[in-house]
C-alpha cells in the first residue's frame, strides 16, 4: 500500500478537527441555457474550508484574515471540482466569487460546458485528504420532484451526469396563463 | 327538515351544480388505491401508555426515577495533566424492581487504546495526500493512554466486584438492592488528561505556548451512575463518541484541588470563597452578585488576569462546590482566567418569588475584547428567554467558560470556544459565533439538563429543542440577526439529498448530525409554530411538555403526545412525515381552472355565445363569391324564418321563462344570481412525500393580495393529489403556493401560476447581490482608518 505526499501534506494545519467530524460540502449546480456555462455554487461549514486550504497551501489559512483568500479558493476550487465534457476534455474554470455568512461559506464559480452536459460527468474531490470522512452531495437545481442529488466520497470522486434525472435540462417554465374562464353554465 | 322548493327552483339550483363541477368525474377506479395514509395514527408503534408514562404525554402516578448523589474530592496534578479522585456514592433504588448490580459510566475509557470507539472507526482517505497534522493526530490518538484506571470499588471498605465493559463497569451488590433501599459505595480512579492540540473531545487541556500556562476543562471526568428507567432497564449502551449522554439527578459535593494560583469555575455554588479568592475578590464577587446592577463586574482583571499568567503556584488549594439536583457535573481551571459576574433575579421579584441567579464568564485575555463585551451577556439574555418558553430558570449560577472545547453543556456551565483574533478584532461571524454558541449551550441548562432526556439514544431530544429555543433568543438579540437553521428554506439542501436518515435514529447511526440532530428538528419545530399550530398553542404545549418533563426523564412520544394534547392539533401526520421519514416538501401548484357560472338571463347568454362563437372567418371563395349577384336579393319573396333566425337567439319563451323564474327567487338567491363571481379549481401535487398545510397567496386583477390557508388534512383521503376551490369577486391574475416560504418547499418554480416567473437560483441571488463578502471587515476598517 502507498500513498502520496502531496505539496499539501507539508501542511502544519492549525485547525483542530475532531476524529469523528464528517466532512462535507454541498453544491447546487444549474445549466445557464443562455451562457451555455454550468453555475456552480458550492457550501461549506467554515472549519472543513479552513482545513482544506491548509493543508493545500502548506500554511494556516484564516477564512476571516486570509489577504489572498479569493485567489486560494480559486485554485482550490479548479484543481478540486471539474466538469468532464463528452469529448473528454475539462471545462474552462470561471471564477464568480465567494459568501461569508455566520455559520456557511459559499463560493461561485462557472464550468463552460458549451450548452449542453449530455455525456459529461463531474469529478469531485472538495475536501478529499484531510484525513477524515468526507462527503459532497452535488444537487440539480430546478430538478423538480425527487431526490436529485449525486453523492462523491473516498470511493467515489468521479460521476456521470444522467439527463434522464433533468440534469442540464434546461426545464422551460411551463407556459399557462389565466386569460379566459371556462363558463361552462353558458353551454346548453 | 328539507324544505320544499318549486319544480323551476329546483331546476336552476341544478344547472348551477353542474356549473360548478367543472370537468366530467372520472371513471370509477379499476383497481383498489393503494395510497400511504399520511394521517395514520402513531399510537400503533409509540410505547403503549402505562402507569409510568400516560397516554397525555404526561408522566403517570406511577412515574419513578433513580436518584444518586455525589461526594467527590480530586486533585489536578499540572505538571503531568493527571487527575486523581475518589469518591463516596449514595445510590437510592426508587424503582419497583430489586437490582443485583448496578451500572457505573467510564466514558473517559473512549480514548483508551484499543477501545470500542477507536475500532469502529473508518479509515480516512488518503487520497490526494494527507497532512501532517492530520497524520499526527491520527498517531497521537492512537498512542494516548487514555482512559481511567480505577483503583478500588469498595464498600463500607469492603471490595465489591466490579467488571469493565469499555466504557462500561458492572459493579456486582453483596446483596439485592430492594425497592427504596439506599446503597453506598466508594470508587477511587485516576486518568491522564488529553492535550487539545492531540486527541480532541469533550474535555481537554489546552496548551498557551507563549506563556506556557494551561487551560482545562474536564467533563466525565468521574465514574458515575448509569440510568435505570422503566423504558430501557440499564442505559448501558456504549459510549461511541456521538450518542451523549443519560445521568441520573442527584447532590453533588465536590472538592478539587488545584495549584493555589488557579482560578476554577464549576457546577454549582462556590461553598469556601474565604479560602480561595482574595479578599479583594470576596467583595467583588458580594458586590457583582447583587441584584440591580446594570451589567457585569470583573471578578478577576485583566491585568490580574496577565500578572497570574507568570507566577508559580507555592502550593495548592482546594475549592469547594455544591451543586443539588444536577444529572452532571463540570468544571474548569486556570491562572489564566478573567471573571465576570452578573447577579441576577429568576421568578417574579416583585411577588417574592424566585430566586438569585449568579451569571459568571470565565475566559483568558487571548478572549478579549469579545468575552467581556459578550459572553454575560448572553448567559442573562439566555435566561430570560428560554424562561419565557418553558420555566423559570431552577439553579443559583450559570457560567459561560473559554477553553479549547468548542461548544459543550453541563449543568450551570458551559464550555465555549470562539475567541478574537491576535489583534483584537474579529469578524461577524466570530461574534455571532460567540453569542450564538453561549446561548445554545446555556439553553442546555433546559434541554436536556433538566428536561432529562436520554442523549445516547436521541440527539434530537436535546439539541432540536434547544436550537428551536436558541433560534428565539437569537431573534430576541438584536433586529437583523439571523440564525443558519431559523428559515425553512435553510434545511431544503439537507432534506432533498439522498445522505440522511430519519431523525428518529439512534444518535450514533445519524448520516449529517448537525442537520439531523439540530437543525431539521428545529427547523420542524419552527414551522409547527408557525404556520401549522400558530403561535399561541404551540408555545402553550411547548411550555406544558418542558413543565411535565422537569427534573424527569422524557421519550419521544412523551414530547410528541403532549404536543397533541395540550393544543387539540392531531400532529401524528407531521410526526411521522417529518421525525420518522426522509421525505421532503415539494408541492406542486399543477393545474388552475377557472369557472363563472352561466348567466340564467337567456338575452345576456345570447350576446355571450354569440361573443363566443366570434365571426367566421372569411375565405378566399367567400371574398370572390361576395360580389355575384344573389337570387333571393332579386327575388325576395323567397326569405322566410330562416333567414333572419339565430340558433343562439333567446327564444320568447324562455326570456318568459327567465321573468318567472327570477320573480320566484328569494333575496339570497338573487345575491347569487346578479353576483356570479370567479371559481378557481387549483390542483396540487405531493411531488416531495411530505404532506404540509397548502398556503396560496392571491394577486388579484386590481393588484390586491390575499392569502389562503388550507390546513395540512386536506390531504387526509389523498396524500398525493388534491384539488381545492378558491371563490373570488375579482378575476385573479396569480396564484402562489407558499408565498412566504414557511414550508420548506424544496421546488419552488413550481409553485406559481401562471409559471412566468423561476425562483433565482443561490447563484443567480449572489450575482445579484454584485460581489463578494469579506472576512473581518473590523480589521479593515481600522486598517483603513490608519491610512
Amino acid at each position: 500500500m502507498s500513498f502520496r505526499f502531496s505539496l499539501a501534506a507539508l501542511a502544519l494545519a492549525l485547525i483542530s478537527m475532531s476524529m469523528h467530524h464528517v466532512l462535507a460540502t454541498s453544491v447546487e449546480i444549474e445549466l445557464d441555457s443562455e451562457s451555455g456555462k454550468l453555475e456552480v455554487a458550492v457550501f461549506f461549514t467554515p472549519r472543513d474550508l479552513e482545513a482544506a486550504l491548509t493543508a493545500a497551501n502548506g500554511r494556516a489559512i484564516r477564512l476571516d484574515k486570509e489577504d489572498k483568500l479569493e485567489q486560494l479558493l480559486e485554485t482550490y476550487l479548479d484543481a478540486n471540482f471539474d466538469l468532464l465534457l463528452a469529448d473528454g476534455s475539462t471545462a474552462t474554470f470561471l471564477w464568480v466569487g465567494q459568501e461569508s455568512e455566520l455559520r456557511d461559506f459559499w463560493v461561485y464559480f462557472e464550468l463552460d460546458a458549451q450548452g449542453s452536459l449530455k455525456g459529461c460527468s463531474i469529478q469531485n474531490t472538495l475536501l478529499a485528504g484531510l484525513g477524515a470522512e468526507y462527503i459532497s452531495t452535488v444537487t440539480m437545481a430546478k430538478a423538480g420532484g425527487g431526490k436529485r442529488s449525486l453523492r462523491f466520497d473516498g470511493h467515489q470522486k468521479k460521476l456521470q451526469l444522467d439527463e434522464t434525472q433533468g440534469v442540464g435540462d434546461d426545464h422551460p417554465a411551463e407556459s399557462s396563463s389565466i386569460t379566459h374562464p371556462e363558463s361552462v353554465g353558458a353551454a346548453r | 327538515m328539507v324544505q320544499p322548493v318549486n319544480p323551476s327552483k329546483s331546476q336552476l339550483l341544478v344547472l348551477l351544480c353542474l356549473c360548478f363541477s367543472g370537468l366530467p368525474q372520472a371513471a370509477p377506479a379499476q383497481e383498489k388505491q393503494q395510497r400511504p395514509d399520511a394521517f395514520r395514527q402513531l399510537d400503533e408503534i409509540w410505547p403503549t401508555p402505562n402507569g409510568e408514562r400516560r397516554a397525555s404525554g404526561a408522566p403517570g402516578a406511577a412515574y419513578w426515577q433513580q436518584r444518586v448523589d455525589y461526594q467527590i474530592e480530586l486533585a489536578l496534578q499540572e505538571d503531568t495533566r493527571q487527575i486523581v479522585g475518589s469518591e463516596h456514592i449514595t445510590y437510592h433504588n426508587q424503582s419497583p424492581d430489586t437490582l443485583r448490580y448496578l451500572w457505573v459510566q467510564l466514558e473517559n475509557n473512549r480514548m483508551r487504546p484499543g477501545s470500542m470507539s477507536e475500532r469502529i472507526q473508518g479509515p480516512p482517505s488518503f487520497d490526494g495526500g494527507m497532512s501532517l497534522e492530520s497524520l499526527k493526530r491520527r498517531r497521537a490518538a492512537a498512542a494516548f493512554d487514555g482512559g481511567m484506571n480505577i483503583l478500588d470499588v469498595s464498600s463500607n471498605h469492603h471490595p465489591l466486584h466490579f467488571v469493565i465493559n469499555d466504557t462500561m463497569m458492572r459493579v456486582d451488590l453483596p446483596a439485592p438492592l430492594r425497592s427504596g433501599e439506599d446503597f453506598e459505595l466508594d470508587i477511587a480512579w485516576s486518568f491522564i488528561i488529553n492535550r487539545s492540540d492531540e486527541v480532541g473531545g469533550r474535555a481537554a487541556a489546552e496548551w498557551f505556548q507563549e506563556d506556557g500556562n494551561w487551560i482545562f476543562e474536564l467533563a466525565h471526568w468521574f465514574p458515575r451512575l448509569a440510568v435505570y428507567d422503566d423504558v430501557n432497564g440499564w442505559q448501558n449502551k456504549q459510549f461511541l463518541g456521538s450518542g451523549e449522554f443519560a445521568l441520573e439527578f442527584g447532590d453533588y459535593d465536590v472538592r478539587i484541588t488545584v495549584p493555589n494560583d488557579h482560578i476554577v469555575a464549576a457546577s454549582g455554588v462556590l461553598q469556601n470563597p474565604s479560602e480561595v479568592l482574595s479578599a479583594a475578590q470576596q467583595q467583588r464577587l458580594a458586590q457583582a452578585q447583587q441584584i440591580g446592577n446594570a451589567g457585569p463586574t470583573m471578578i478577576v482583571t485583566l491585568e490580574e488576569a496577565t500578572a497570574n499568567e507568570s507566577s508559580k503556584p507555592s502550593g495548592t488549594k482546594t475549592w469547594h462546590f455544591r451543586a443539588d439536583n444536577v444529572r452532571d457535573f463540570a468544571w474548569a481551571s486556570s491562572r489564566k482566567f478573567l471573571w465576570d459576574c452578573w447577579g441576577i433575579w429568576s421568578g417574579d421579584q416583585a411577588l417574592g418569588e424566585g430566586h438569585a441567579v449568579a451569571a459568571m464568564s470565565f475566559w483568558p485575555k487571548e478572549g478579549e475584547p469579545l468575552w467581556s463585551k459578550y459572553s454575560t451577556h448572553a448567559v442573562v439574555h439566555t435566561l430570560e428567554v428560554y424562561s419565557r418558553y418553558t420555566f423559570e430558570y431552577p439553579y443559583p449560577t450559570a457560567i459561560s467558560v473559554n477553553g479549547p472545547v468548542g461548544g459543550m453543556e453541563y449543568p450551570m456551565i458551559c464550555f465555549n470556544g470562539p475567541r478574537p483574533d491576535q489583534d483584537g478584532t474579529y469578524s461577524r461571524r466570530t461574534k455571532y459565533g460567540l453569542i450564538g454558541v453561549v446561548i445554545h449551550e446555556v439553553g442546555h441548562n433546559y434541554f436536556p439538563m433538566i428536561v432529562n432526556s436520554d442523549e445516547r439514544q436521541w440527539g434530537w431530544m436535546d439539541e432540536g429543542l434547544n436550537t428551536f429555543v436558541q433560534y428565539l433568543a437569537e431573534m430576541e438579540w438584536e433586529e437583523g440577526h439571523t440564525g443558519r437553521w431559523g428559515q425553512p428554506e435553510g434545511i431544503v439542501g439537507y432534506m432533498v439529498s439522498a445522505e440522511q436518515v430519519p431523525i428518529m435514529t439512534n444518535a450514533d447511526s445519524l448520516l449529517s448530525s448537525g442537520n439531523n440532530a439540530y437543525g431539521k428538528p428545529m427547523t420542524a419545530l419552527n414551522i409547527l409554530r408557525e404556520t401549522v399550530m400558530g403561535r399561541e398553542l404551540f408555545d402553550f404545549a411547548f411550555a406544558e411538555y418542558a413543565r411535565r418533563w422537569k427534573f424527569k426523564h422524557p421519550k419521544p412520544a412523551d414530547f410528541f403526545r403532549t404536543m397533541e394534547d395540550a393544543s387539540a392539533v392531531d400532529l401524528d401526520w407531521f410526526w411521522h412525515g417529518w421525525f420518522y421519514t426522509t421525505d421532503h416538501v415539494d408541492i406542486a401548484l399543477t393545474d388552475v381552472k377557472w369557472y363563472q357560472p352561466g348567466p340564467l338571463d337567456p338575452q345576456v347568454k345570447s350576446e355571450l355565445n354569440k361573443q363566443a362563437r366570434g365571426n367566421p372567418a372569411e375565405t378566399l371563395q367567400h371574398r370572390r363569391n361576395a360580389p355575384l349577384a344573389k337570387r333571393a336579393d332579386v327575388y325576395p319573396e323567397l326569405r322566410d324564418f330562416y333567414d333572419s333566425y339565430d340558433p343562439l337567439d333567446a327564444t320568447i319563451a324562455e326570456k318568459r321563462a327567465f321573468e318567472r323564474l327570477y320573480a320566484s327567487l328569494e333575496d339570497w338567491e338573487h345575491t347569487i344570481v346578479d353576483n356570479p363571481q370567479n371559481y378557481y379549481v387549483l390542483e396540487f401535487e405531493n411531488l416531495g412525500g411530505l404532506v404540509m398545510p397548502i398556503l396560496i397567496g392571491v394577486l388579484y386583477a386590481d393588484g390586491s393580495t390575499g392569502l389562503r390557508r388550507i390546513p395540512a388534512e386536506i390531504w387526509r383521503r389523498n396524500s398525493e393529489t388534491v384539488k381545492t376551490l378558491v371563490i373570488t369577486e375579482q378575476p385573479v391574475v396569480r396564484f402562489t403556493l407558499d408565498p412566504r416560504l414557511e414550508t420548506a418547499d424544496a421546488d419552488v418554480s413550481n409553485n406559481l401560476w401562471p409559471r412566468e416567473q423561476l425562483q433565482p437560483s443561490r447563484f443567480d441571488l449572489f450575482r445579484a447581490k454584485g460581489g463578494s463578502s469579506r472576512g473581518n471587515p473590523m480589521r479593515d476598517s481600522l486598517q483603513e482608518d490608519k491610512q
